[in-house]
């Protein structure tokens, strides 16, 4: 996809995912979106071959990402992997449970969206491990922890968890806190480093309380 | 017509709180007025014993159909046939139909689910053995589950809905109030919750929304997943080592429900809630 045809791809995007907004997934057609669009359907297929179908999955993605884009600008200032889960986990529910679409959408038409999101899973899996490792590289870990298997295991855990928490409030800190030091993180950096200081940058280095 | 079938799935959560699903309860016949109490009680337990045997054929029959034709192609007429029953027999047992033939399905399963688990731990003697057991006998019972096995291929639209979001939140807690009190012998309650919910979240992530590479079926996973990641974290004040035995012990045969293996993990741990070795066995881990 070249620079030029961004602006009318997200432009349709935009305009699908209002579609999605008023009237559900199942509900919203091609010339729907290209009408909310200001573009022609011919456009809309230009864009999206598959029509209809890939442009749905395209809007679910184009939703994943954005709210990752906005996680990743949540968390860029945070110093250490308790921070990053903690504010990680916080921020995502707080998203979630807000995200007045995708809450009406679980409601209204579930079977059309899950099976969605969890054909993405595994590529968003592999994006938050993929966020996850540097961080996990930081610190000194107990032996033998692999940092792409502890990176995929927390992946899999915090959207686990984001999208239900079972019996955890991840609005209330020190709930989260305790989460992240006793389900995600114990197992994985060495003991002195689960007080949530901030990690040195050298490797090897066990850090102090 | 199929979301009334997953709301009445998601009514499973409840079952499981309320502790009924492990007791995979009769039907309900209510009382027949104005007939002498012995006659009465001497029919409704015919009734009761023909009833239980046509609602056991009939769960039978939908499971098979479930596995064969999916859920939206199974029929009142496929779910008698298959069970070796009328289609009068079926609305007499099940007055609902289909949907409460499918909600019944589910209760069943469910109750399986749980026995397996409760199979699968008992023999186990020691924290880290529980926890490995019952992932294990739980990921085992979903990998050899073909009627679901099926619809999570074919229709995942049907089974999602009742695993995911608000309905995972109820599974989960549902779960850790149920499988708590087997860890309550090392563990106080709120931890035993804690980790049993944990316990649970990992097979519905590997074994439900799983990767083609990690199973929660596969006893080397399982155990190293469990004692890398979750063992760990239990002990809120971790113990000494305690002359923690680190040995390799994902190397126990398979099959055993891990029963044998993994004694370090949890030997030191069995005086003391928040004691046990396994905070440092980092030896059993690769």
């Amino acid at each position: 996809m070249g620079q030029a045809d961004r602006p009318a791809r997200e432009r349709i995007l935009e305009g699908a995912y209002a579609c999605v907004a008023r009237r559900g997934l199942a509900k919203t057609t091609v010339e729907d979106a290209a009408r909310q669009a200001g573009v022609s359907r011919a456009t809309v297929y230009r864009h999206f071959p598959g029509g209809r179908e890939e442009l749905i999955d395209a809007v679910v993605l184009w939703q994943f990402l954005r709210f990752f884009t906005r996680l990743y600008e949540e968390l860029h200032h945070a110093r250490s992997l308790h921070q990053v889960l903690e504010r990680g986990l916080t921020f995502a529910r707080r998203s979630l449970r807000q995200h007045e679409v995708l809450q009406r959408v679980l409601v209204t038409e579930p079977g059309v969206l899950l099976p969605k999101l969890t054909t993405e899973m595994e590529r968003v899996v592999a994006m938050v491990a993929g966020f996850l490792t540097p961080y996990l590289a930081r610190y000194a870990l107990r032996d033998g922890v692999d940092v792409h298997e502890a990176s995929d295991y927390l992946a899999r855990m915090t959207l686990s968890l984001i999208c239900a928490p079972g019996s955890w409030d991840l609005e209330d800190p020190e709930q989260t806190a305790e989460l992240v030091r006793s389900q995600l993180l114990a197992g994985i950096v060495r003991a002195g480093a689960v007080d949530g200081s901030r990690p040195r940058s050298t490797r090897g280095t066990a850090v102090a309380r | 017509m199929k979301r009334d079938i997953v709301s009445q799935m998601g009514g499973i959560a409840g079952a499981l709180a309320r502790g009924e699903a492990g007791r995979g309860g009769g039907p309900d016949p209510s009382a027949a007025a104005g007939e002498p109490a012995g006659h009465r009680r001497r029919r409704e337990a015919t009734d009761r014993s023909r009833s239980e045997r046509h609602r056991r054929q009939l769960i039978d029959g939908a499971l098979s159909c479930l596995e064969q034709r999916g859920l939206a192609a199974t029929t009142v007429d496929d779910i008698a046939h298959a069970g070796g029953c009328s289609r009068a027999t079926v609305y007499r047992v099940f007055p609902g139909g289909r949907d409460q033939v499918l909600a019944a399905v589910v209760a069943s399963e469910t109750s399986s689910l749980l026995s397996a688990v409760s199979a699968a731990v008992a023999t186990a003697g020691t924290l880290g053995d529980v926890v490995v057991a019952g992932v294990l006998g739980a990921g085992r019972w979903l990998a050899g589950h073909r009627a679901l096995g099926r619809l999570l291929g074919s229709e995942p639209e049907a089974v999602l809905p009742w695993l995911a979001f608000d309905r995972q939140d109820r599974l989960l807690e549902a779960a850790g109030q149920w499988a708590a009190p087997l860890l309550g012998r090392w563990l106080d309650h709120p931890r035993a919750v804690r980790l049993a919910e944990h316990a649970a979240r990992i097979v519905l992530v590997y074994g439900i929304g799983g990767s083609a590479t990690a199973t929660v079926a596969d006893e080397g996973w399982v155990r190293h997943l469990v004692t890398t990641y979750v063992l760990p974290g239990v002990g809120v004040d971790p113990p000494a080592p305690a002359g923690t035995v680190a040995r390799d012990d994902r190397s126990a045969a398979p099959g055993d429900g891990g029963s044998t293996g993994d004694r370090a993990v949890a030997a030191a741990g069995a005086g003391g809630d928040a004691c046990f070795a396994g905070t440092d066995d980092e030896g059993a881990r690769l």
